[in-house]
């Protein structure tokens, strides 16, 4: 790649903020079509059924109203300046479009594919880049699927959109983006915005892991990485960052054999997947395998922004269920998560509580439905506080099992027991957290269930995960990123 | 980061003499110069010219073929070991000589050396990825690093931290710490190796465009220190540097 043709901003212009991105004034959407079929149809109908409050530019060659809006003939002559420029028509007539916008559009973001994937198209690649700068904008894509933003009511997917919130997502893959917004709302997170990123042309996974670095509004940021041409500044930016937000990468392709012909041993054994384990543990970033890893660390890592509390890897497991609490251990215990006996003021303390038989007073706490049921809930939270009021664990770790616990009191207790914990919470010691797991076997009404009460304690801070191990895997990630933070905030 | 002149010059002059490679002893005084221990040597042209080359080294040597077209000198027999004798390494000089004639190989001389003390056996590499530039790597096991597959990473330039880092990670560092009453060398033995080779001012940031691959393997690590006693450049083909 020449690095003359690597960024459409002109030299020494201003970094971009990309605020009016997420929170563009004016859209102005090309690939409308009066028949209402064409992707620009779909995308102004999305953005109404958002709720999006900006204006809409409709822009075609001949129609003069498309969607109840006043067309226009090209960019340049649109009445007010472009915040936002939609464009999904045929490849080749994208580049004299945006050469065309005389300065007055901020971003482009081209759904079009045909500009060099696959090895085809590779002159029109090179058009497009030239008519971006010509045009003065900078360019998403070409091929991918935009922008999905809660606050500025722009989005790439049908149905609800989610809440505004404090994570922030890139992503290589168009398919891969709405997986992740659709799995993650479903997991209870709020986004600050989801870029699919397409080609990258011009914006790459560097911009806007810069733009979600320093947006004030975003605590936690995901990647998913398929190839970086300029790795270089994709590690200095990280490493610079010393994780002072928690960064998640889902890189794919990095079982791919080295292209490299190797002449040495050590290029041999060198992996496309060694390097980014090696740019993981430089940059305190937590990289994961899949994408239930990927939204599992998002949920467990958006509270973990600075100041940086030190996790030491001791939680206390609390919850229905025997078998599920010793095979949870032993998750816990292969993902070098600790969880220690009890230390004999907190027995003592439990002791006092009168807990009734059936319950065992050392850790994992295993109280069956009956004895959590107590009270309507509250023995439960009695124990929880002695334990944490002693034991100070990095986590507690409360797991419900739904089949088990709906059916107390028509769903009763199990509401009593997730705002226990959410009364809990707020009143926890810095540096101790509170995970719940709400463990489902899948039957619609329960899945209905656990929807509603992910929700309600995602809104308070809580995180929530679906299956004991998930949350092996998060602590375990809650760890590096932690011993990261405190190795480098130290000295170095 | 500019190259040092003595590591440019050693570059420039393989490059010259359109080698893809630096030879071995080329190669050894470019560790040198970024402050690795490797041990003492004499470059002889061939049988016959050992004379005074001997008399500074400290028996018992060993002795290594130069040539550009052998790649695996041991595979090849160009490694002979504990030789104390001058006749006997001038009958081996013969006879590797001979072989490399019949073979058809260029012959550019022959490197003795004093032998490094017994240690544990260790690779340091590194290679120039095309996204990320240098990447450094470290293993275990010397000739057998790829049966182990023992083996940390990092981007270059690594900090101290890194470098400690990158040693917690290999599962046989418990060998050099002193595993089951072996004998234990410092982790700073190893720390400072990395450094030299892919620290801020080392090997691989101030070289970062000539070099697309580099061994040193194996690194011996003993009480004594880190010693490279064989080590491989390959240079980045020209035009192809960044």
């Amino acid at each position: 790649m020449k690095p003359d043709t690597h960024r459409a901003a002109p030299q020494g212009s201003p970094p971009p903020g990309f605020q009016a991105l997420f929170r563009p004034a004016t859209i102005a959407v090309a690939g409308v079509s009066s028949k209402s079929a064409g992707q620009g149809n779909k995308f102004i109908q999305r953005l109404r059924a958002a709720g999006y409050a900006g204006r809409i530019f409709p822009i075609h060659p001949t129609e003069t109203e498309l969607e109840g809006l006043p067309a226009y003939p090209s960019l340049a002559d649109i009445p007010e300046p472009i915040d936002y420029a939609f464009i999904a028509i045929p490849a080749e007539a994208v580049p004299p479009l945006l050469a065309g916008a005389r300065q007055r559009v901020r971003y482009a973001q081209v759904m079009s594919s045909g500009f060099g994937e696959g090895g085809r198209g590779g002159g029109l690649r090179d058009a497009l880049l030239r008519a971006a700068q010509e045009g003065g904008m900078r360019l998403l894509g070409p091929n991918c699927m935009g922008i999905y933003s809660p606050a500025g009511r722009v989005t790439f997917t049908d149905g609800q959109m989610g809440e505004p919130g404090a994570v922030g997502v890139l992503s290589q893959s168009g398919g891969l983006s709405i997986d992740i917004v659709r799995g993650g709302e479903y997991r209870g997170l709020r986004f600050s915005g989801v870029v699919s990123l397409g080609n990258c042309l011009d914006v790459d996974p560097s911009d806007m892991l810069r733009h979600y670095l320093d947006d004030p509004g975003t605590r936690v940021i995901g990647a998913y990485i398929e190839e970086i041409r300029d790795g270089r500044r994709f590690f200095d930016l990280l490493r610079g960052a010393r994780a002072r937000k928690p960064i998640v990468l889902l890189k794919g392709g990095r079982t791919r054999q080295g292209q490299r012909a190797a002449a040495s041993h050590t290029g041999s054994l060198a992996s496309n997947d060694h390097v980014w384990r090696a740019l993981a543990a430089q940059s305190g970033s937590v990289l994961v395998d899949t994408m239930e890893e990927f939204i599992d660390a998002l949920v467990a890592l958006e509270h973990e922004s600075a100041p940086a509390l030190a996790f030491d890897g001791r939680v206390v497991l609390f919850g229905n269920g025997g078998g599920a609490s010793v095979l949870a251990s032993d998750a816990l215990g292969r993902a070098g998560i600790e969880v220690p006996q009890l230390g004999a003021g907190t027995i003592d303390a439990l002791r006092r509580l009168d807990i009734p038989a059936g319950a065992g007073i050392e850790n994992p706490l295993d109280v069956p439905a009956n004895i959590l049921e107590r009270d309507r809930g509250a023995l439960a939270c009695r124990m929880l506080d002695a334990v944490v009021a002693t034991e100070q664990p990095g986590a507690v770790i409360m797991h419900l099992n739904l089949p088990v616990i709906a059916g107390y009191r028509q769903g009763e207790l199990l509401d009593e027991l997730v705002r226990a914990a959410i009364r809990l919470r707020a009143g926890l010691p810095a540096g101790v957290r509170l995970w719940l797991v709400l463990r489902s076997t899948g039957q619609p009404e329960l899945e209905a269930l656990r929807q509603t009460y992910i929700g309600l304690a995602m809104r308070a801070g809580i995180p929530v995960f679906l299956s004991l191990p998930a949350v092996a895997q998060a602590l375990a990630a809650l760890q590096k990123y932690s011993r990261f933070r405190q190795s480098r905030t130290e000295k170095s | 980061m500019p190259m040092p002149h003595a590591a440019a010059s050693l570059i420039e002059q393989a490059r010259r003499h359109g080698r893809a490679a630096l030879d071995e002893p080329a190669a050894k005084r470019l560790l040198a110069e970024y402050g690795l221990r490797v041990p003492r040597s004499a470059v002889v042209p061939g049988p016959g010219g050992l004379g005074a080359a001997l008399e500074p080294l400290q028996g018992p040597l060993a002795l290594k073929l130069i040539s550009p077209d052998v790649l695996h000198k041991s595979d090849f027999g160009g490694v002979r070991l504990g030789l104390r004798q001058a006749a006997e390494i001038e009958a081996a000089m013969d006879d590797m000589a001979a072989r490399c004639a019949a073979a058809g190989y260029r012959l550019d001389g022959f490197l003795l050396e004093e032998m490094a003390p017994s240690g544990y056996e260790l690779v340091i590499g590194g290679f120039r990825d095309a996204s990320f530039g240098q990447v450094i790597m470290i293993g275990l096991g010397g000739v057998f690093v790829e049966v182990l597959r023992d083996v940390a990473f990092r981007i270059c330039p690594i900090t101290p931290l890194d470098a400690r880092e990158m040693l917690d990670e290999l599962q046989g560092a418990a060998l050099w710490r002193g595993a089951r009453g072996g004998v234990r060398v410092p982790d700073e033995v190893l720390a400072d190796a990395l450094l030299a080779i892919g620290g801020e001012n080392g090997l691989l940031a101030q070289c970062a465009d000539s070099i697309a691959e580099l061994d040193i393997n194996p690194l011996i690590v003993s009480a004594q220190g880190a010693v490279a006693v064989d080590a491989r450049v390959i240079l980045c083909l020209e035009g192809e540097q960044p």
